[in-house]
């Protein structure tokens, strides 16, 4: 039965052609019918599913009809959403409800985004990556907007501020600045969550790799200025404030207490990493 | 094995290590640390190098680490067992060489130092070689504009003199039957980096014999803070290889100080007021 299909399917699978969503899909008539429109009411009532029309946190609330696994089920057909799916596959899943494996996610999933302009999927992602960005400016509000981490947030940050730096650097440097800026952005970020878990923390990588790179906002946005700013005397104080406020905000969302008498030691590569990377906009 | 609770003699010995005792001594952090200290290391490791820390009862995560697979993140985390005033005490002890550093790391060695203490010293020399060019650069009424081939040069040799080094005289050692471990020269070299840390910060300032100065107190504190705790190792090998050995180490220390010092610590002249360096740069 298509039921037991469906639920039987792991992430990796309906991603290849060859996997048995496609056979199903194609089996259902000749002539290319919404294979999904099938109504299937068994999966609408097992318990582990969360009613589609719940809003979720920085959405508006959707239509029954529309529901918000888009990825999911975006990723067996619709070339529009290829490009988001690879960073924000298992955050959109984890954000659609507590608990739910990507399993049973697609379950009642419905291919009704297939239909919405493709305007509508970049803003949704878009608006996700603002709702985040706002939780790192202004820390009130619901901390557990970064839990549900995606890594498109930190890749705009990287690339700005790579482009940003290696714009203003000297010309036979270019390329070597954007190779540096990007390294140690993601490698920083790798860095200091694989020791805040070696030190004995319990954190999650990629939603630590997430909250750095979220919280380098106002490292980027003090870059921007630098960009019309070269007087040193408003360049330094504004490039500490941002380092202060990088550093407090990415400690709030990273505060562990597991790391009892470690806690320095968690916490200064964190701080050496904002630091370098202040200092680099300072300096250029 | 009866290890219920308490502290009890556990023999390096083959037989004696027996993965069903861990449920009862993991309530025991002694017996754990003893167990553990003799898992971890390959080797026995020789009475001279300080068994100070079998009954240390700090030691329960390195209990819970043994039996993960080697590519798992918990594998790793006996080597980053430390707290922040182990550290701190750690990075002091090297840059004024009184201890024996492996006592003072209590027999159990970690990685958190060597790597992050390359890292900072990375780092600081890349700040301060730019503090130094800006100020010249501001002095002499130029534009300034920061050199970013420091940065992948001081990364190169210092991950270099931390890693590669260390391993090649690990390798050296092993191959004359020094029985070393590879841990304790990840570690002293490491450490030994601290001093490294402070030298460049002065070396901001613009006097060029007060630099000379700095760069051989440094290299002098960290090649005695490495010999010294080197010199039992070495001692194993015969006569002859623990010299050539010996001279090896101090002579690829006294490179590395050479480098930072044409490199990093030798600025641009030109400024008035302060005497020239007496060589040029090296490229």
């Amino acid at each position: 039965m298509s039921n037991n299909q469906y639920n039987s399917i792991e992430p990796d699978d309906f991603l290849s052609p060859a996997a048995p969503s496609y056979v199903e899909a194609t089996s259902y008539s000749d002539t290319y019918d919404n294979p999904f429109e099938t109504n299937i009411p068994m999966r609408l009532n097992s318990p582990s599913i969360e009613p589609d029309d719940v809003p979720l946190p920085g959405q508006k609330p959707l239509s029954p009809a529309k529901n918000s696994l888009p990825k999911v089920s975006g990723t067996i057909g619709s070339s529009s959403n290829q490009g988001n799916s690879s960073g924000s596959a298992s955050g959109n899943i984890g954000r659609a409800g507590v608990g739910l494996g990507v399993g049973e996610a697609m379950i009642g999933s419905g291919i009704d985004t297939l239909d919405e302009p493709v305007s509508e999927t970049l803003l949704r992602d878009l608006r996700n990556v603002g709702a985040k960005l706002q939780q790192v400016l202004y820390p009130k509000g619901r901390k557990d907007i970064l839990k549900d981490w995606d890594l498109w947030g930190p890749l705009l940050m990287c690339l700005t501020l790579s482009i940003v730096l290696s714009m203003r650097a000297p010309a036979e440097q270019k390329i070597t600045v954007f190779t540096w800026i990007f390294i140690i952005v993601w490698m920083g970020s790798a860095v200091v969550t694989i020791n805040a878990k070696l030190l004995g923390g319990r954190v999650s990588f990629f939603q630590s790799v997430c909250v750095i790179g979220y919280c380098l906002f106002p490292l980027v946005l003090v870059s921007v200025a630098s960009i019309f700013v070269h007087s040193i005397f408003i360049r330094l104080p504004l490039s500490v404030v941002a380092f202060g406020w990088a550093s407090w905000a990415s400690l709030g969302f990273l505060s562990d207490s597991n790391l009892a008498n470690r806690r320095a030691l968690g916490v200064y590569p964190l701080f050496l990493f904002y630091f370098i990377i202040a200092w680099m906009i300072l300096i250029s | 094995m009866s290890n219920k609770g308490g502290y009890s003699a556990i023999e390096i010995d083959d037989d004696e290590l027996q993965f069903q005792s861990f449920a009862s001594s993991s309530n025991s952090p002694s017996a754990t640390g003893n167990i553990s200290s003799s898992n971890s290391t390959p080797q026995p490791r020789p009475a001279g190098f300080g068994t100070a820390g079998t009954f240390d009862p700090n030691r329960t995560m390195q209990g819970q680490a043994i039996g993960k697979p080697i590519w798992s993140v918990e594998y790793y985390s006996k080597f980053f067992d430390v707290d922040t005033s182990q550290v701190m005490e750690r990075c002091m002890a090297s840059i004024f060489p009184k201890d024996n550093f492996l006592e003072v790391m209590g027999g159990s060695p970690d990685l958190y130092g060597p790597f992050w203490i390359a890292t900072t010293v990375i780092f600081v020399l890349f700040v301060s070689s730019s503090i130094v060019d800006s100020i010249n650069a501001f002095l002499s009424s130029q534009p300034y504009a920061y050199d970013i081939r420091q940065l992948t040069f001081a990364f190169g040799t210092i991950y270099m003199y931390a890693f590669l080094v260390p391993a090649m005289i690990w390798g050296a050692t092993k191959y004359f039957g020094c029985q070393p471990d590879l841990l304790e020269m990840l570690a002293l070299y490491g450490y030994g980096l601290t001093v490294w840390i402070p030298v460049a910060l002065l070396s901001i300032l613009p006097w060029n014999l007060l630099r000379w100065a700095l760069v051989l107190a440094g290299a002098a504190a960290s090649g005695v803070f490495l010999v010294r705790n080197l010199y039992p190792v070495l001692s194993r090998a015969e006569a002859q290889t623990s010299k050539v050995i010996l001279i090896l180490v101090i002579g690829l220390h006294t490179l590395l100080a050479l480098i930072l010092k044409y490199k990093f610590f030798a600025y641009n002249a030109g400024l008035p007021g302060t005497d020239a360096p007496t060589e040029t740069p090296a490229a």
